[in-house]
């Protein structure tokens, strides 16, 4: 599926906010299932490559979590407090996979540099603290090539891999110099609050406002219905 | 003659450290002084770069004694604004970069001088017509090679139009045609700015430094006779007994690669190294030099191409495969795993002094000055009971001292049976220490 309409960075943001809200407030087991749905088939339409792989992945590893909590409530709550049964045991258990998906889906496919930048040309950060902000995601893919590496140098130089939190010295001093360094790259540069930008700010349209009303109104009818 | 920088005893003590640099004396240096800084390795020449800069006390805080002044102020007086006119050029190419894209980063430091967006872009498409990398201008940073990286660093400083320029080591990343290159366009855009430099490479300098100011053991400031320095430093090293028909060791067959969805990096390559062989790779910055490192220590895997003793390396274990390699990489600070530089190296002072690391024994590795680290991941890399080495940029940050230690080790461990594979872009290193000098071009090996 193709893009079918482009989401303002904000919106990815508040759209995320309303489907958890849906969750909070909704008591009812087909409701979380159907607002999780909502909320990855709005992705799917304004994404022209939905992240499959990372989002199957996630899953796999958050189901020994929440089927440990959901065995853990329902094996060790005390029955005569909580109104137990099997189907609160799911709800509660149904609800903290529904939140943890929506959330981890829409930050991955959150446009971070252009959100970010958004927040900085609308004056609603400070400009150390976005683009502070801005370098720390580009440090992820750093530090991860930086991960590597060292991981490759331990194994060659003692022919197994390294377990031990020690392999976290050389990532961490890493990482402190990276930030040492962009912090002298940013300040030798003149980073200021008057700063300009070169690109126009990304406007909020009546289309995107329209997109955040209709998804109020299906959460709500999701909810109520 | 104006004087932009006046410095006098000047002394720094990092935080939190024993790590003390001090210079003794006054240095003026005037408008318009294109100078060449020399010193030792860890002799502070990246501190000074600092302090001149005004990063020491402003941002980095630590005991300052003696003073710098900038045009007659004392630096420690000045703002953020009035430093601006100041571009300072870090070694580490890769974490100076701030924004994802080569446009976004070179337009930062613009913005940050509240330009117009019509001004800002019709800057960046001027120089980046002078430095050629209108290819670049849409690209993620982080696609980019080391060299490149570099270049668009130094554009995004010049970008500024600042009055002095400080550049520690700019052409430690790049190739010797990029070197040149960036030498060029360096001349035409200094000529009305004073240049400060600290550089190894000096064959690159000649046409455009005027002074050569020059940090002793002890801190002392001398300036010798910009005549008697030698432009062209040739490593001489005495030459070595080779292996009487030794075996072979590592083949490259019909080498082909290219990363997914892209053009071919390597095309056709035939190589046979036999044992005790020193093999030196140049290329062009983005040829494809580490790449071919990473095919022959497998860690990027490849079927029927490159055979370690006769046999496909793709089929042998890993492991196994492994304990016959050490690889250096680029970064020095990716072998460090202990919390001093004896124990890095199993406590064996004959190393520590070989490596010209004793008086650094029980500093952490961490703490090291750039060319101290660098040869404490070849002592590391080196140290290993290996056949094959595979050293990407052995000589960076390196003095002529210790590149001709380095030479010797080298040509030591080739005699005893050891065999090594080096990417360089130092041409005197490898013209030096090599017994096959290669060059990458157009994914295709070429014998010098």
């Amino acid at each position: 599926m193709g893009k079918l309409i482009s989401l303002h960075p904000f919106n990815f943001v508040l759209i995320m906010l309303i489907a958890i809200s849906g969750l909070f407030i909704s008591d009812n087991l087909n409701s979380y299932i159907l607002i999780t749905v909502w909320a990855i088939l709005i992705l799917w339409l304004t994404q022209h490559h939905l992240k499959w792989k990372a989002m199957f992945i996630f899953i796999l590893l958050l189901i020994p979590a929440i089927a440990s909590f959901y065995l853990s409530s329902s094996l060790f709550a005390n029955t005569q407090v909580a109104t137990s049964s099997v189907n609160s045991h799911l709800k509660f258990s149904l609800r903290l996979f529904s939140l943890a998906l929506i959330s981890y889906s829409y930050t991955l496919h959150l446009p971070k540099e252009k959100f970010i930048l958004n927040l900085l040309q609308r004056r609603f950060i400070s400009v150390k603290i976005g683009f502070a902000l801005l370098a720390v995601f580009n440090a992820f893919e750093y530090l991860g090539h930086e991960f590597y590496k060292i991981q490759l140098a331990y194994q060659m130089r003692f022919g197994k891999k390294c377990y031990s939190p020690k392999i976290m010295l050389p990532l961490l001093v890493s990482a402190a110099r990276y930030a040492n360094t962009l912090t002298i790259s940013m300040y030798a540069r003149g980073i200021n609050q008057n700063r300009t930008y070169h690109t126009e700010i990304q406007r909020y349209t009546i289309v995107d406002t329209l997109i955040v009303a209709i998804n109020i109104l299906v959460v709500l009818g999701l909810v109520y219905s | 003659m104006t004087p932009v920088y006046i410095i006098r005893d000047f002394s720094f003590n990092y935080p939190n450290s024993n790590y003390k640099i001090g210079f003794s004396g006054q240095l003026v240096i005037n408008r318009g002084d294109h100078i060449l800084l020399q010193g030792i390795s860890g002799s502070g020449k990246s501190t000074l770069l600092l302090a001149l800069k005004g990063i020491i006390p402003h941002v980095i805080n630590g005991i300052v004694s003696g003073e710098i002044f900038y045009n007659g102020l004392s630096i420690s007086s000045l703002n953020e604004q009035d430093l601006l006119t100041i571009g300072y050029l870090q070694q580490n190419p890769d974490s100076q970069l701030v924004c994802h894209s080569v446009f976004a980063e070179l337009a930062f430091g613009l913005e940050n001088l509240s330009l117009s967006k019509l001004e800002i872009e019709t800057r960046i498409n001027t120089i980046a017509t002078d430095f050629q990398i209108c290819h670049l201008l849409n690209r993620n940073v982080h696609q980019l090679s080391g060299g490149e990286k570099q270049k668009i660093n130094l554009i995004a400083i010049l970008l500024m139009q600042p009055e002095v320029l400080l550049l520690d080591e700019p052409t430690a990343f790049l190739d010797p045609e990029s070197a040149m290159e960036l030498m060029v366009v360096l001349k035409k855009y200094t000529t009305n700015m004073t240049v400060i430099i600290v550089e190894h490479n000096l064959c690159y300098l000649q046409p455009i430094v005027n002074r050569v100011i020059r940090i002793d053991e002890d801190g002392s400031i001398g300036e010798p006779d910009i005549n008697t320095v030698n432009w062209q430093p040739q490593l001489f090293v005495s030459s070595r007994q080779r292996l009487n028909n030794p075996p072979e060791v590592l083949t490259l067959k019909n080498l082909h690669f290219a990363y997914q969805s892209e053009k071919p990096l390597l095309k056709d390559i035939n190589l046979t190294v036999r044992q005790g062989n020193i093999i030196a790779i140049h290329g062009k910055n983005g040829s494809g030099k580490s790449s071919l490192l990473k095919l022959i220590a497998k860690i990027i895997p490849k079927h029927s191409s490159i055979y370690w003793q006769q046999e496909d390396i793709a089929k042998l274990n890993t492991k196994q495969y492994w304990q016959h390699i050490s690889l250096l990489w680029q970064n020095p600070e990716s072998h460090f795993i202990f919390n001093s530089v004896s124990e890095e190296i199993n406590h064996q002072q004959d190393k520590l002094v070989k490596f010209n690391l004793l008086p650094q024994a029980k500093n952490n590795p961490f703490n090291l000055s750039e060319g101290q680290k660098r040869r404490l991941s070849l002592a590391i890399t080196l140290n290993k009971s290996t056949q094959l080495f595979l050293l990407d940029e052995p000589s960076f940050g390196q003095d002529e001292t210790n590149k001709i230690i380095l030479i010797n080790t080298i040509q030591q461990l080739a005699q005893s049976h050891g065999t090594f594979i080096i990417i360089t872009h130092d041409l005197a290193f490898s013209n030096a220490v090599a017994d096959h000098v290669y060059t990458l071009k157009e994914g295709q090996l070429w014998v010098n």
